[in-house]
């Protein structure tokens, strides 16, 4: 089983007329796509946005989405050429408001009042502190096993020949790692 | 509909080490697994400094104003196999004219090589002197051919050979004739 099996499967649903699904696919690459994206535009809020655009533009072309490519190979040109795009606007509009800068200081001031709602923005740093602090304080098993996982991205059956034992107790070890962060991570997402 | 997978599965799931059938996928589920990617990519370190959270809640907004896809549906697994099927077709394909050809050149090659011995001369084309008994400049000596080696035609072949394509000439003229449509009026 590899990402772009799991992928296929979840596209095979929404090409049968599952909308829904492609939201799985959008829960699972959106960090990954603003990671891509804010290489390119500095705004969070901009960002946002061209993901946003890229999503749906995905989604459009998954009519024609043979499966030559990885999803996630396919998003991601996506990506980068919608935020090449969205750069591009934002400077030539930018260059329009510099003419008319006095105009429209005070205008874009009350534009960006009204049409902005506060957005919850999440902090990097601030997850990857509770992640480390749980981390820190897992036992050691679950903490190798986890470690091996998603620092080293090995594959379970590989962890399970390093620390010799079944792979059944290597995935029963990352999932008790992974809840145990779960559980400090949860109230970070809800109080943001 | 109802939802049978564990969370350990779920987990296992995030690790593309199990599969899961998405549309068993309940709420709760789903969301665990959003943070399960976000542990993963901040790990990683494949996210922004600063981010919006609401990103998959706006494009699920977005999205549905947007037309179901339905007609054009693809088995993505099958075609895989189906394009490594003609792939493999295409390279039986070129194999076979490959073999096919490489037959006919090495039959050719069987049946032009030289192998009468008749027709060649049996006397090496240079000939060098001994070591020892002087130093005869080296020169190229090819024996004189019998006329028996060649063939000689007599002239009673060479008429009847004249007589056997003057009938061939003769009897093409007359076809010619013969099938040539008539001019019409």
């Amino acid at each position: 089983m590899n990402e772009s099996q799991n992928d296929l499967e979840l596209i095979k649903l929404v090409q049968q007329g599952h909308k829904d699904m492609f939201n799985v696919l959008v829960e699972k690459y959106q960090y990954k796509l603003a990671h891509v994206i804010s290489r390119y535009l500095q705004n969070e809020h901009d960002v946002a946005e061209a993901c946003q655009e890229a999503f749906i533009k995905a989604y459009r072309g998954l009519e024609n989405f043979r499966g030559d490519s990885a999803f996630y190979t396919w998003l991601y040109r996506i990506g980068v050429n919608v935020a090449k795009n969205f750069l591009n606007s934002k400077q030539h509009s930018q260059s329009k408001q510099e003419i008319n800068r006095d105009i429209l200081d005070l205008h874009d001031e009350h534009h960006q009042q009204d049409h902005h709602s506060p957005e919850r923005v999440l902090f990097s740093e601030e997850i990857t502190n509770v992640i480390s602090r749980t981390l820190e304080n897992l036992p050691n098993e679950l903490q190798t096993a986890f470690t091996l996982r998603e620092v080293d991205l090995l594959s379970y059956q590989e962890i399970a020949d390093i620390m010799e034992c079944p792979v059944g107790t290597i995935r029963s070890r990352i999932f008790r790692a992974r809840e145990m962060i779960d559980q400090q991570l949860q109230p970070l997402l809800e109080t943001t | 509909m109802t939802s049978h997978i564990s969370d350990e599965k779920l987990s296992a799931y995030t690790d593309d080490e199990a599969t899961v059938n998405g549309l068993t996928l309940t709420k709760e589920q789903r969301q665990t697994l959003m943070r399960y990617h976000l542990m993963k990519a901040s790990i990683q370190k494949q996210i922004p400094s600063k981010i919006e959270i609401d990103i998959a809640k706006n494009v699920a907004l977005a999205l549905s104003k947007e037309q179901v896809i339905k007609s054009k549906v693809v088995d993505l697994q099958k075609n895989r196999s189906f394009a490594w099927k003609r792939n493999v077709k295409q390279v039986v394909q070129f194999s076979t004219q490959f073999a096919v050809a490489a037959s006919v050149a090495a039959l050719c090659i069987v049946n032009l090589s030289p192998d009468d011995k008749n027709l060649v001369p049996q006397v090496p084309t240079f000939q060098t002197q001994p070591i020892f008994h002087g130093t005869t400049p080296v020169s190229l000596q090819t024996a004189p051919q019998s006329e028996q080696q060649y063939q000689v035609i007599s002239k009673e072949e060479q008429k009847m050979q004249e007589e056997k394509i003057n009938r061939y000439l003769y009897d093409y003229a007359f076809r010619e004739r013969l099938y040539q449509p008539e001019p019409e009026e």
